[in-house]
């Protein structure tokens, strides 16, 4: 099948993305193996390292967000798939004299079972890893257990936060403390318009009629709970999915929250702008106060039209932290 | 005719080109539930497991091979499911040539090393739909006839993959990205467990040329 993008060889793709990518940005990322990307100058041995690990095709995730103030390293697989155990293992072997690792494994079933693997095998060499496993996505219900709840875009903003927290020098217990409190209180929903295909087989990812849209599709444009759905207003989509967020994190008037629209690939950032608008606006009528909020496409799959909305609610401490230095390509903060 | 490296060899060489066969056709089955690519992560688990089979080595230590074989040269749920299937075939004897009873053992402990990557279960519409029920029928085949070969024991294998593979199709999907489509996951096999019958095909196949 003929797709309608630039690409070489399939059996490539990831190997040539990095490439570039570690070229594009040499000041602050580089190539530590073929699919590792590290921060072009590594930071202390004496904090603690933060990593992650997925598959590619979802850029600027996860590898944009090497840098300092963010991640150390971001392990990746081919595409929409997790590196093997022992690329995992390869990775976390490069931070075993630091002060600690942390590995943030977003919940999928390829990257759980590999980041296990990798971890099982860094531990017979005696390196501890902690791991922070996020699942924001409440697709498949705000009370669903979390073996049901993917992990979607909300492990960027929680590597922002304990990025900042590693650079100040605190300890893995602290670190994870900081994550965890974040990580429990932060949700997202994804909508999809188009689907996309995937950039190796140029098979559709799921398909979706014309005249349709689906709240609930996860990262991978696979499908959500609800089914397809006859297109909605800006106003309207922000409607439905703004108080199911504020249902899931729990959150009170009076609380402060982070609002992130994350756009998957064709949405434009007018549209963005259209959902975050009405958002912002239903977050200040329900009491909560917005000290972080932000559009951008930060975790995206192709050629996918939609976004990930995502809602947390934060204490001044990670407020704070949101905001601390950073130069990970895709996540600049002076 | 006993199990052997050579055997090793030829199944998965044969598995390969079976699997590169319904390159595009495992692709498409995960993408009516999954994201697509099964197709394409489980072609490059086979290239990885038949280099890793080239090394002269005790056929336990070839069996461990390629496990890790697999896992190097692929990513996702089939790197770690897959690599620690032989993985874990690999610890279960340290001899050079297996008969009906060796292999279902080595099987046993392959499925065990499984077991501790996922709690997926048969019903659940996964690979292990295939795979659980194969090693089962394995076990029984070589419990019922303490004679029997290494082929006969990989065919009954073999017979019980396909049908749970096929028993896929009714399934409501509780593990992996088809989960999240619930009740619309009904109607589609499972590409994993489509490929995981193959191999177990490949494997009763080759032990009985």
């Amino acid at each position: 099948m003929v797709m309608k993008k630039f690409l070489n060889k399939p059996e490539n793709l990831t190997k040539e993305l990095l490439e570039g990518y570690t070229e594009c940005y040499n000041r602050q990322v580089k190539l530590a193996t073929e699919k590792i990307v590290v921060r072009a100058e590594a930071k202390s041995k004496d904090k603690v390292a933060i990593l992650t690990l997925g598959g590619a095709g979802h850029e600027p995730a996860l590898s944009g967000f090497v840098g300092y103030g963010m991640l150390d390293a971001s392990i990746v697989g081919d595409i929409f798939a997790a590196p093997g155990g022992p690329v995992v293992y390869e990775g976390l072997k490069l931070f075993k004299d630091y002060a600690g690792i942390i590995l943030v494994v977003l919940n999928h079933a390829g990257d759980v079972m590999n980041a296990k693997m990798g971890c099982m095998m860094a531990q017979r060499d005696g390196i501890k890893v902690s791991q922070i496993l996020t699942s924001d996505d409440i697709a498949a219900g705000i009370d669903a257990p979390i073996e049901d709840r993917r992990g979607l875009g909300g492990c960027i903003p929680l590597i922002k936060i304990i990025g900042a927290a590693a650079e100040q020098g605190k300890s893995v217990d602290e670190i994870l403390a900081i994550g965890e409190k974040f990580n429990q209180r932060m949700a997202t929903l994804a909508v999809t318009m188009k689907t996309a295909t995937h950039p190796q087989s140029g098979q559709y990812i799921s398909t979706l009629p014309d005249d349709k849209m689906e709240i609930g599709m996860g990262q991978h444009g696979e499908g959500g709970e609800t089914g397809p759905v006859a297109i909605k207003t800006a106003d309207e989509t922000a409607e439905i999915m703004i108080p199911e967020l504020i249902a899931a994190v729990h959150a009170k008037a009076g609380e402060k929250v982070v609002l992130i629209v994350n756009g998957s690939g064709a949405t434009t950032l007018m549209e963005m702008f259209l959902i975050y608008r009405k958002s912002a606006e239903l977050l200040k009528k329900a009491g909560l106060e917005i000290v972080f909020g932000r559009c951008d496409e930060l975790l995206t799959v192709q050629e996918s039209g939609g976004f990930q909305l995502f809602l947390a609610v934060v204490d001044d401490e990670a407020a704070e932290l949101l905001t601390e230095p950073s130069d990970a390509p895709y996540w600049v903060t002076k | 005719m006993p199990f052997t490296k050579e055997t090793l060899r030829k199944i998965l060489t044969e598995a390969k080109e079976v699997i590169e066969s319904k390159f595009d056709y495992l692709n498409e089955l995960d993408s009516a539930t999954g994201d697509g690519d099964h197709g394409t992560a489980i072609l490059s688990a086979m290239k990885g497991a038949v280099e890793a089979a080239q090394q002269d080595v005790p056929l336990a230590q070839m069996f461990q091979n390629i496990g890790w074989g697999v896992m190097n040269a692929t990513g996702g749920s089939t790197s770690s499911l897959l690599g620690s299937f032989f993985l874990g075939m690999g610890d279960a004897f340290d001899r050079e040539e297996l008969n009906g009873l060796g292999i279902s053992k080595a099987l046993d402990s392959g499925l065990k090393q499984v077991q501790m990557m996922t709690t997926a279960k048969v019903g659940d519409k996964t690979l292990m739909d295939a795979m659980i029920p194969a090693v089962e029928a394995a076990r029984l085949a070589a419990e019922k006839d303490p004679e029997a070969t290494a082929a006969d024991v990989l065919a009954a294998a073999a017979a019980a993959a396909a049908g749970g593979a096929s028993s896929t199709d009714q399934l409501v999907a509780r593990f992996g990205r088809a989960k999240n489509l619930g009740e619309r996951s009904v109607g589609h096999r499972d590409a994993g467990a489509v490929s995981m019958s193959y191999i177990f095909q490949a494997f009763a196949d080759g032990s009985r040329q």
